[in-house]
């Protein structure tokens, strides 16, 4: 599949850009997420770290504004990751992918006409739910019903918030 | 020299990681973890990738405090006067941490055996990876190294300034994003345009399809093993 017809060289070099970005600032997160998890649990490791996972999406789509930008983000932002390596090495794709495709959804909610701090909120809270299922099926991580309703909360306003930082970020460098 | 081809480790690190997945109980773990985890760690500790391994082992604290917090019933094994350790904290943290040794050994054999250039090259040449990913992604491996050092400067003029030299608060991060990202896409701006100039759009791809020397068919039978044994066992 070529993506030439939508992308020009300029598109997948700022995609290029976002993924190393994204790679580095993931890599960054897993100190800030054991850190977190320390001090305060896993809920206060999820608000301050999860909305960093899932930057790599809100930051292309909001730069690029084509469809495809925000899965190619997050997912690129994964790989990257993964060839650093860090801890989460080879799953990293897996929650990539995975969050990738839940944040595009937030652009094709608004039928690619939007790519405001709204979508990317949006975008940043959509990763939210499939990385805390992730979390489950892969590595266990059930906590009781009402545990599992915070973390979910957590994950998706810390997806938010990191989103919306994400996208008036690029604004403010696009003005 | 014994050196294996990129798409093949790939390949092998992605599904080891997959079957670590898959596999539930102890045995198919521990199969997993005593093929993929000693060569790994052996491998990465002469590559330099202790940090990556310290950072395993402190990880391990929490997933022992997080198995006592939420897997501790069962038969009871050690009762000390503070806390009584049971049967499924032990299991639940055994499996854990098993799983997580076959993901890091699986992924340190990879990343210690390849060169990230040759691995874009083989993934768009081998398994037909569009030209435009194949692209970026080179641009953003490329660009890490870059990135990585206008991060330690931006730190630098952040304490020069009497700011957190590293972001905590999502403001914070914000005023460290911004230069960073304004850094890289300068940068981007140039390469785009020198990679379109030198005619980009019209570059086709060469394909080979997927090339299987003896070397890969002995790594190829090592992933089938693993996954005849996770499979039989399960």
């Amino acid at each position: 599949m070529s993506l030439g017809r939508r992308f020009t060289a300029l598109d997948l070099t700022y995609l290029g850009v976002v993924a190393a970005v994204a790679g580095v600032i993931f890599a960054l997160t897993w100190n800030i997420y054991f850190l977190g998890s320390a001090i305060g649990g896993p809920i206060v490791a999820r608000v301050i770290s999860y909305g960093l996972w899932f930057i790599g999406a809100p930051l292309a789509a909001t730069l690029i504004r084509k469809p495809g930008t925000a899965f190619l983000g997050e997912f690129l932002g994964a790989l990257v990751e993964t060839l650093i390596p860090t801890y989460g090495a080879f799953t990293n794709l897996i929650y990539g992918f995975a969050q990738g495709l839940a944040s595009e959804a937030a652009y094709m909610l608004f039928r690619y006409k939007k790519f405001g701090v709204l979508q990317a909120s949006l975008a940043g809270a959509f990763a939210g739910p499939p990385c805390v299922a992730l979390d489950a099926l892969l590595f266990g991580d059930i906590y009781p019903a009402e545990v599992m309703v915070l973390i979910t909360i957590a994950a998706v306003v810390s997806g938010a918030v990191y989103g919306a930082i994400a996208a008036i970020a690029v604004k403010t460098i696009r003005k | 020299m014994f050196k294996l081809r990129p798409l093949t480790l790939f390949i092998y690190g992605l599904i080891v990681t997959i079957l670590a997945f898959i596999a539930r109980s102890t045995e198919q773990l521990l199969i997993l973890t005593l093929i993929n985890s000693p060569v790994g760690i052996v491998l990465g500790l002469r590559k330099r990738f202790t940090a990556l391994i310290a950072l395993f082992l402190v990880g391990l604290i929490g997933l022992f405090i997080n198995a006592l917090i939420f897997s501790n019933s069962g038969a009871l094994l050690v009762d000390l006067s503070f806390i009584a350790i049971k049967e499924g904290a032990i299991t639940s943290f055994l499996n854990v941490t098993l799983r997580l040794l076959v993901i890091l050994g699986a992924a340190l054999i990879f990343i210690t055996q390849t060169n990230a250039r040759e691995l874009i090259k083989s993934l768009e040449e081998e398994l037909g990876l569009s030209k435009d990913i194949a692209y970026a992604l080179a641009v953003g491996l490329r660009m890490l190294n870059i990135l990585e050092r206008d991060a330690g400067e931006i730190r630098l003029v952040r304490a020069e300034r009497g700011f957190r030299k590293y972001p905590v608060t999502p403001a914070d991060f914000g005023s460290f994003l911004r230069p960073l990202l304004s850094l890289g896409l300068e940068r981007a701006v140039w390469i785009g345009i020198a990679a379109e100039l030198r005619g980009f759009a019209q570059r086709s791809p060469r394909r080979v399809g997927l090339r299987v020397s003896l070397k890969d068919l002995v790594i190829y039978s090592i992933l089938i093993l693993q996954f005849i044994a996770v499979f039989v066992m399960h």
